[in-house]
């Protein structure tokens, strides 16, 4: 019975996929130590614990090396535990963390195992055993038995409720229950590639921190009071943002250039002034300088009236003497507005009805799993008018209607 | 959700982000998250919870969350730290005596009023009906700047 095709046993076993357990230590403990830094929930009191230097190996039924469960114990209760990938066609390093004790216990399991053979297997021994993930993330012990008349057999025990489970292969997509299958059999070729080009640039990252940090390594960090390792941790984990933000600006405010705004809002000076309040600020920003009032004239509107949507493109293009390109875009997508901002350009964002200007963006790097990733754009707002506002608004949650975008032209110098 | 809801919702964002609200240093020390008030549609059917953010008598900043306690936007008005809007604007009394004092000459029979957003959410502004000919006509108070109009709603691609 094999749980696994020969050619991708193969290939999948040789050293370039095989994850060394000292390597998987390092992962372990960055991930311990990023944990912390997050101060996430479940992970409270952890900056006590240690992490067991040699891990528990969990085999896939293929017969290769799985996973690598390193126990987090504090003094001698054990708080949870670090999977790591025994293989890098899995991809990224950890697999899992439990922050709680696990469910079960490994002497009770042989416990139980004993029991059975002596019960069902009468005349046999267990000749070798290996704990192993048979239908992912339950595990099992894989027992070979051998009689005295070299007569062999081989079972499958649940480690969890003692189960013996049958050791037909199950059909892949057949998955839920206690039927067996691989892993490792289930990711194809190109997931393959993938995953290991994932898993070298993790494992490189670790590496390049752990090596700089020294008081990161077990033998110090350890010898640390509780308090001393998070400042420790916290001082070395500083270059992980919760967000990438960028905004606009012209220059690097330091000494006499810093009490200023790079961008300037501009309150609309009536309440129909918001295309022309919006357009002001991106003008003001490309040093063009023009009232709301001559903006209005340039849009062929008069003080008093609202703007049509396409007026805005040959106003703005007319009040830049051509020198501009604006353009309209009636499908507002994050990409886009990301784009303009790193190329420092101001916009001119749109929601029904209104017209604002937007000169920076900002998305967290961490979120909630499955829930859309929190993206912001920076607001500056005309309204409410003579005063207006800047702020940071939710890409997800708002109702865009259009985007304009003012690109300057190249000059042909031939 | 419950106004205890967006009140801890609030708070918990607020300590994540208030140093992204774009205030001095003096009134961060000193801010102050005041009660959460629903921001209702032109047909003043709720819309979303804005959460003023006061310094002293003063309304600096915000933070807007749907009905379901979702973060739309967080900020602050102005740019200019000594230019804030007083925080009695908030008041429905100082919303009815400028829009009364701005309208009253040629309407009667103002209504109360209500903190509306006229067309997208961002437009914050009371908002008073008075009848004209028995047909409603629509009076604005946007935080200083008086308007009105005949229309209840303005078409979306007029900006």
């Amino acid at each position: 019975m094999s749980f696994i095709e020969k050619n991708k046993r193969e290939r999948i076993s040789r050293q370039t996929f095989q994850v060394k357990g000292e390597d998987a230590g390092l992962a372990a403990r960055f991930h311990l130590y990023s944990l912390i830094a997050s101060r996430a929930k479940g992970v409270e009191g952890w900056e006590k614990a240690r992490i067991q230097s040699k891990p528990r190996i969990v085999y896939d039924l293929s017969g290769l090396p799985l996973f690598y469960d390193f126990a987090v114990y504090s003094g001698r209760n054990r708080l949870g535990n670090i999977r790591t990938g025994a293989n890098k066609s899995l991809g990224n390093p950890i697999i899992s963390t439990q922050t709680n004790p696990e469910g079960w216990s490994i002497d009770k399991a042989v416990e139980e195992l004993n029991k059975l053979v002596r019960k069902d297997y009468k005349g046999y021994s267990i000749s070798s055993k290996r704990l192993v993930c048979y239908s992912y993330p339950k595990l099992a012990f894989m027992v070979n038995l051998a009689s005295r008349e070299r007569e062999t057999k081989q079972i499958l025990m649940d480690v969890g409720d003692y189960t013996v489970i049958s050791l037909e292969p199950g059909p892949a997509r057949e998955m839920l229950g206690q039927i067996p299958y691989s892993l490792l059999s289930l990711i194809s070729e190109p997931k393959e590639r993938e995953n290991i080009e994932v898993y070298n640039k993790v494992d490189k990252n670790i590496k390049e921190v752990l090596v700089k940090e020294r008081n990161l390594e077990p033998r110090r960090y350890y010898e640390l009071k509780p308090t001393e390792r998070i400042r420790e941790i916290d001082r070395s984990f500083v270059f992980i943002s919760p967000v990438t933000e960028k905004t606009l600006d012209y220059c690097c405010h330091t000494g006499s250039c810093h009490d200023h705004a790079c961008f300037c809002l501009h309150p609309q000076e009536n309440s129909v002034h918001c295309a022309r309040a919006a357009a002001q600020m991106m003008l003001c920003y490309w040093r063009y300088c023009y009232s709301q009032h001559e903006i209005a004239q340039a849009y062929g509107v008069s003080d008093t009236a609202l703007t049509p949507v396409g007026a805005v493109v040959p106003g703005l293009e007319s009040l830049t003497k051509n020198c501009f390109d604006a353009t309209l875009h009636w499908t507002v997508n994050w990409a886009d507005c990301e784009n303009e901002i790193k190329e420092r350009r101001p916009f001119m964002s749109c929601v029904p009805g209104h017209a604002r200007a937007c000169a920076g963006t900002k998305q967290w790097n961490i979120w909630v799993v499955n829930t859309p990733r929190p993206r912001y754009l920076n607001i500056y707002d005309p309204w409410p008018p003579n005063t207006g506002a800047i702020y940071w608004e939710n890409f997800n949650t708002t109702n865009y209607l259009c985007n304009f975008s003012l690109v300057r032209r190249t000059t042909s110098h031939i | 959700m419950e106004i205890k809801q967006i009140e801890k919702t609030s708070d918990s964002f607020l300590s994540m982000v208030k140093a992204d609200l774009g205030l001095p240093e003096f009134i961060l020390q000193k801010l102050e998250r005041k009660k959460p008030m629903i921001v209702k549609n032109i047909d003043l059917n709720p819309s979303y919870w804005f959460v003023p953010l006061t310094y002293k008598d003063y309304l600096v900043g915000f933070l807007h969350l749907t009905l379901d306690g979702e973060i739309m936007a967080y900020g602050r008005f102005m740019q200019r730290d000594k230019e804030y809007i007083p925080i009695n604007y908030l008041s429905k009394e100082t919303a009815y005596a400028e829009i009364t004092k701005s309208f009253g000459e040629v309407h009667k029979n103002i209504g109360c009023p209500h903190l509306i957003h006229d067309g997208p959410p961002q437009k914050l502004t009371w908002m008073s009906v008075a009848k004209e000919d028995d047909e409603p006509f629509y009076l604005f108070w946007a935080f200083g700047e008086p308007y009105s109009r005949r229309e209840k709603e303005i078409d979306k691609y007029l900006i």
